[in-house]
């Protein structure tokens, strides 16, 4: 049988990621960010770069390596974990679009750093290819040279030149960049017509949501053995004991159902049935866990000091960019009997 | 599977299609009786057919009469049962699942060469012995005395919660041998002969309406000394007796069942109208979104029952996580034989089933957050276990 439990291999690949992810992306950095225009992931750029992160989703990386399905989202957890900006994301995909695409000089100049992919939101959800016309909010637009759009129907690039009306957004998640704008020139840079890049993207982003409620669990748990009320550990008390079991057990749901998914992957790609799976349950377990979280450190937690609301808001985000709960119900329940 | 499935060798799978023939041919196709005699014939008439069939003991060690095979295949068995509905364990349950495997691991060569093969080969019903009215979730405050006297353990006390004590030959029982001692130290696990005089048996229906467990009391009950499994005064760790082979493992049967009854949910709202009596109710956005999330954690469950084999694997034991799936386990099957009854409108009020359904199995699912360890003792594990939570003052 497959494996369900993290491999040695994977456990050092995962340690080598946690070495750059903790010492240069610690969610502190999110905090001072609320009132900063600058992306400070941005900044970093030469460095996700030269780590060799944007590559890590093509079949074969510059280093040789392939990364799997699991490996792939074992590392988007540990970018959740960090609220890495969603722009990573976005030229990841950008480079395998354009690879396919045979839009070599794009690909290149996204793996070289020197092209960064925005990822867009669909306004109008009606899945064919993007219209003239058509709606966007787009993540870290002023940041970045390109624009992905993806949906059921397939995923392009696109470059500002074809957007109008392009109007600076205040997002629930401050730190993320929003803009919202309008297609007027419908041409894509490259076009794969096929769900690939959807499912991928809806994946990964289950991945980035998971390590987002792992953080929140982490988070809250620090704080149960330290914090005292009451002449004790607060984390004693049942009440806040077995939020915190609630909190892992829902972790190990989504994460379980992801490992389904990235398992799944065959000849046909990923099977839609199990992507919406742990698209529905990782975005029940990000948000509740962030609110859980909020709770356990009680005012602190609901103040912009304090981390806590982070991951609510990441969760907020990235729970839209993979497309509402209502889409994926009807996909789930579309699909033929998975038992 | 009926959806190709690549999560299992080719090996595996030839094995399930074994697994999966035979069932079919031989399952019982007539109903289990309602009666306690027809019950107790039922069962141990399906456990010897699976025994002659040699499926008994799918992953009991060879030289006690199992099949010896490795957890997979025994996870793929119980997949197979369930996807076949082959009937429940039943009053086999504790003699297979509990005090068999006990015996396996502490028990002396001449009581396992004498009770193995009678519990593999259907013979006799074990029940369990544990739980008192005053130890329920703290089972080692335990109170239910033995005295040894020439060569016996004179019993006294009471045990509460005991399936299937009115048919049962033998039961695994945990008592208080040292009076002086307390908590977990001080106990002993014997085998006792449910025939013993003193014995007496009171049957207690549940909030369903069904009797399988009792209230058992115990009078100057004497039970010879070579009835004791381990040590005198090892009681606590016989019970606690971790069984890699078998923990676990019986949630893959669970997890299939229980997608199965999803699965005629599904299809019962898709020609059933909904709220507003024209429309299919899973045309209702509630509906529909209950279904999906339903349908969503049926596979998570079974992501789950996957890890916990993966870690037996690796690590011999299921460890504290095994919490997390009974518990999903327990709260999935709440959610949705609450959906059923939902789906059957004002027709829930009836106890008759309509299509299979009935509002009683939601009542009836609320045995799975207080049997086998509550929700909050589950939950008390996690926290303590696994996150590494303070205990309480």
């Amino acid at each position: 049988m497959m494996q369900f439990t993290v491999s040695d291999d994977q456990a050092q690949l995962l340690e080598a990621f946690q070495r750059v992810t903790r010492e240069e992306f610690p969610a502190s950095r999110l905090i001072s960010r609320v009132e900063s225009p600058l992306n400070q992931d941005v900044v970093k750029w030469p460095v996700i770069s030269q780590l060799g992160w944007l590559e890590l989703l093509l079949p074969e990386t510059g280093a040789g390596h392939a990364y799997s399905s699991v490996d792939q989202c074992l590392v988007h957890r540990e970018f959740g974990q960090c609220l890495l900006t969603p722009v990573v994301l976005g030229s990841m995909l950008g480079v395998g679009l354009a690879m396919q695409a045979g839009a070599n000089v794009e690909a290149q100049a996204i793996m070289a750093g020197r092209m960064k992919v925005a990822p867009a939101i669909a306004c109008e959800r009606h899945g064919g290819r993007p219209a003239v016309g058509d709606r966007f909010y787009v993540v870290g637009l002023s940041d970045c040279e390109s624009v992905l759009i993806w949906n059921d129907g397939g995923a392009g690039l696109f470059t500002a030149a074809q957007l109008t009306d392009i109007t600076v957004v205040q997002a629930v998640e401050e730190s993320l960049g929003l803009h919202r704008v309008t297609l007027k020139d419908a041409k894509p840079q490259a076009w794969m017509a096929s769900a690939a890049t959807s499912q991928q993207a809806t994946l990964l982003i289950s991945a980035q949501l998971v390590g987002g409620a792992q953080a929140a669990l982490d988070m809250a748990v620090a704080y149960a053995k330290t914090r005292e009320q009451f002449g004790q550990q607060i984390g004693a008390f049942q009440a806040i004991k077995h939020k915190c079991s609630d909190m892992l057990a829902r972790v190990e749901v989504a994460w379980g159902q992801i490992m389904m998914a990235a398992l799944s992957q065959g000849d046909n790609g990923l099977d839609p049935f199990h992507v919406s799976a742990a698209k529905v349950l990782a975005t029940d377990a990000a948000l509740k866990n962030a609110a859980a979280n909020i709770q356990v450190h009680g005012g602190m937690g609901f103040t912009a000091e304090c981390a806590a609301q982070l991951y609510l808001k990441r969760a907020h985000t990235l729970d839209l960019m993979a497309g509402p709960g209502r889409e994926h119900h009807l996909r789930i329940l579309a699909s033929e009997s998975p038992v | 599977m009926s959806k190709k499935n690549h999560l299992f060798s080719p090996e595996d799978e030839r094995f399930r299609q074994q697994v999966r023939d035979w069932l079919e041919a031989s399952k019982p196709r007539t109903p289990r009786p309602s009666d306690a005699q027809g019950q107790r014939e039922y069962d141990l008439g399906w456990q010897r057919t699976q025994y002659e069939g040699g499926w008994a003991g799918i992953a009991w060690p060879k030289e006690y009469g199992g099949l010896g095979l490795p957890l997979i295949r025994q996870l793929i068995w119980y997949e197979e049962y369930a996807r076949a509905e082959a009937p429940h364990v039943g009053a086999s349950m504790v003699g297979l699942n509990h005090g068999g495997p006990t015996l396996i691991v502490r028990a002396s060569d001449e009581q396992k060469a004498f009770h193995l093969p009678k519990i593999l080969k259907g013979e006799v019903v074990w029940s369990q012995g544990f739980s008192e009215p005053g130890s329920g979730s703290d089972l080692a405050s335990l109170r239910t005395k033995g005295r040894v006297e020439d060569g016996h353990l004179v019993v006294n006390g009471q045990k509460i919660w005991t399936s299937y004590a009115h048919i049962s030959d033998y039961q695994e029982l945990l008592v208080r041998t040292d009076p002086d001692s307390s908590r977990h130290r001080g106990l002993t696990w014997i085998i006792c002969d449910m025939k013993l005089p003193g014995i007496t048996i009171r049957p207690i229906r549940n909030m369903v309406g069904d009797h399988h467990f009792n209230e058992v009391f115990y009078d100057n009950v004497r039970i010879p000394l070579a009835n004791v499994v381990g040590q005198i005064g090892e009681g606590w760790s016989v019970a606690m007796s971790t069984l890699g082979f078998e923990r676990g493992t019986a949630h893959a049967r669970d997890q299939i069942e229980l997608s199965l009854e999803l699965e005629k949910l599904i299809a019962y709202a898709k020609v059933h109208p909904g709220p507003d009596g024209v429309r299919p109710a899973i045309k209702d956005d509630e509906f529909a979104g209950r279904l999906a999330m339903l349908r969503a954690e049926m596979s998570a469950l079974r992501s789950l029952v996957y890890t916990m084999v993966s870690r037996i694997e690796k690590t011999g034991s299921p460890g504290p996580e095994g919490s997390i799936v009974r518990l999903y386990f327990a709260e999935t099957k709440q959610r949705m034989t609450r959906l059923a009854a939902d789906l059957l409108g004002v027709a829930a009020i009836e106890r008759h089933r309509v299509e299979g359904l009935s509002a009683l199995d939601y009542l009836n699912s609320l045995r799975f957050t207080i049997s086998a360890g509550t929700a909050e003792i589950q939950r008390n594990i996690i926290g303590e276990r696994i996150l590494g939570l303070p205990r309480g003052k």
